[in-house]
């Protein structure tokens, strides 16, 4: 389960970690699984809902992952067990364990986009609650550092030959 | 070629819209939320500017982007509903008012009043936005408070007001005195500020350096006030690298003035004892620089589940040194601080809940 890394990593905080299981589950269950199921179309031009109540096609084992091609016929039969056995996305991706790996280049953001499109069983629901949280920002350095990039031209009295108005050096400085 | 700077503002106003077309077209392309970090600052003709940061997954290039949505001018003080009122201009303007997810900002009071008034407008076309646990506090802003924590403990103000007057004044013994209760880190500076008072004795001290065969001798001081941690910390790693000239110039300079006044440096000689504290608390800092350093170079492409080794590696850190430094014979200063920025990790490891459940959801091995 995934949420072995933090019982072993994070063993001193017993409390915080329980919390934090029960945080997961509970915005999963407010946030992202009422939500139309939905998958990335093979063009990446879009998503496709998938409002009949059911998961995707992909739910009834039809991995496309090299990993699971690979893997030998047990450890097939197991994936295909857990995906029959569990309905909620979220167990699902939480039973999975071990079985699904990223490869090493992957990123978090990539893995869920593999989701997105139907390479796992646990399907859309879950992908976007991922990349959603995948793609959330750690740092706010960026805006900061993009006041201090442009500010020289953004001021005033700076290129007052070169450009009259003030909202053309703003739109400049969005444009570089 | 333009005549005149009137048709060049044109120019750059159409190339602006059409780029804003396509960053809409993009922001309305992608079915996931948008998270948002935004930054003021006072320009230097006293103009405050608000930058809006908008990072989310595109669909259709599946990649995730980091990209500026508005770089406004605020009109009136920098305060939250202020900034908001921006933030929310912008999101209407892009059509993405219904889509805000996640907001990455410092930890600050207006912050807080910025996003309780997302909140409010957010409210009035029919969106839930809980102000709280939107909230994701900054790392790098994490790590300066870690960072000046360690330096200067549980009051961090810095003593900044370095008085410009003649010796043997009492502002100017305060103001030393006030230093030397800083310990070893504030002799240090007290004798760095006599070197660096005055060009001939900075020179002095320069000769002084030569003479000893140091890989470092020709590198000059560098002067910490307090006002920041990466330049204290700079000043004591270059001080330790020209301990023995420092020790001389010291010794030398307490010998010739034969005054013992509170300005004389007698008082801030500094034992090899001093020095050890020194080395020991330049190595507390190492995971802080290090992340520091590292995520100055990752910028906004750090996602947040990027950030828990840090947290690990920090607290790790801390344990260890807590461990040692309380068996040890430490200065009460270095351990005081320790535990001050040791408590603040604890208290945004805390805060930073989310930061766990999306790494949670990120670690599939």
């Amino acid at each position: 389960m995934k949420f072995d890394y933090f019982e072993n990593e994070w063993g001193k905080w017993p409390a915080w970690i329980e919390k934090v299981k029960n945080d997961v589950v509970q915005l999963w269950k407010t946030d992202y699984e009422k939500k139309p199921q939905w998958v990335l179309t093979g063009n990446g031009s879009g998503t496709t809902d998938f409002d009949s109540g059911k998961y995707p096609p992909s739910f009834t084992p039809a991995f496309t992952d090299p990993d699971y091609q690979e893997a030998p016929p047990w450890l097939q039969r197991k994936r295909a067990r857990l995906a029959r056995d569990v309905e909620d996305p979220m167990e699902q991706f939480q039973q999975a364990g071990d079985n699904i790996g990223m490869g090493e280049n992957a990123g978090p953001v990539r893995y869920w986009l593999g989701v997105a499109a139907g390479e796992q069983p646990y399907g859309g629901r879950l992908a976007r609650m991922g990349l959603e949280f995948g793609s959330i920002p750690g740092l706010c350095t960026e805006a900061k550092w993009a006041i201090s990039r442009y500010v020289h031209l953004i001021r005033l009295s700076q290129f007052a030959p070169l450009v009259h108005q003030y909202p053309p050096r703003l739109a400049l400085a969005q444009i570089l | 070629m333009p005549t005149t700077g009137t048709p060049l503002g044109a120019w750059i106003l159409q190339l602006y819209m059409s780029s804003r077309d396509t960053l809409r077209a993009s922001l309305n392309s992608t079915s996931t939320s948008i998270h948002i970090t935004f930054d003021s600052r006072t320009s230097p003709e006293k103009a405050s500017f608000l930058a809006i940061f908008g990072h989310y997954v595109e669909l259709k290039s599946r990649k995730c982007i980091h990209v500026l949505l508005g770089l406004r001018k605020l009109q009136g003080p920098l305060s939250g509903a202020n900034q908001a009122g921006c933030i929310w201009q912008v999101a209407t303007e892009l059509g993405i008012a219904q889509k805000l997810g996640y907001f990455t900002t410092k930890n600050t009071s207006a912050n807080n009043k910025a996003l309780e008034y997302i909140a409010e407008q957010s409210d009035h076309i029919g969106v839930t936005f809980d102000p709280i646990s939107r909230r994701i506090q900054c790392f790098g802003q994490i790590l300066d408070e870690i960072g000046k924590a360690l330096l200067w403990g549980e009051s961090p103000e810095a003593i900044t007001e370095d008085p410009d007057s003649d010796d043997g004044s009492q502002d100017q013994i305060e103001y030393l005195r006030a230093w030397r209760r800083k310990g070893p880190l504030g002799r240090l500076h007290n004798c760095i500020r006599h070197i660096l008072t005055s060009p001939q004795t900075s020179e002095l001290f320069q000769q002084n350096a030569g003479r000893h065969n140091l890989e470092g001798a020709s590198l000059l001081l560098i002067s910490g006030d307090g006002s920041s941690w990466r330049e204290d910390l700079a000043a004591i790693s270059r001080a330790l690298l020209l301990r023995d000239p420092i020790d001389d110039f010291i010794g030398s300079t307490i010998i010739r003035d034969q005054i013992l006044d509170e300005c004389s440096l007698a008082f801030d000689e500094l034992s090899s004892h001093d020095w050890d504290d020194l080395t020991k608390l330049v190595e507390l800092f190492e995971p802080v620089k290090m992340w520091t350093i590292r995520l100055q170079k990752q910028g906004a492409a750090t996602p947040l589940s990027d950030i828990l080794p840090a947290y690990e590696e920090l607290l790790s850190h801390f344990d260890n040194q807590m461990e040692c430094h309380s068996s040890a014979n430490s200065p009460a200063h270095t351990l005081s601080c320790l535990n001050a920025a040791w408590l603040l990790l604890r208290e945004y490891v805390s805060l930073t809940i989310l930061l766990h459940e999306s790494t949670l959801l990120c670690s599939v091995n």
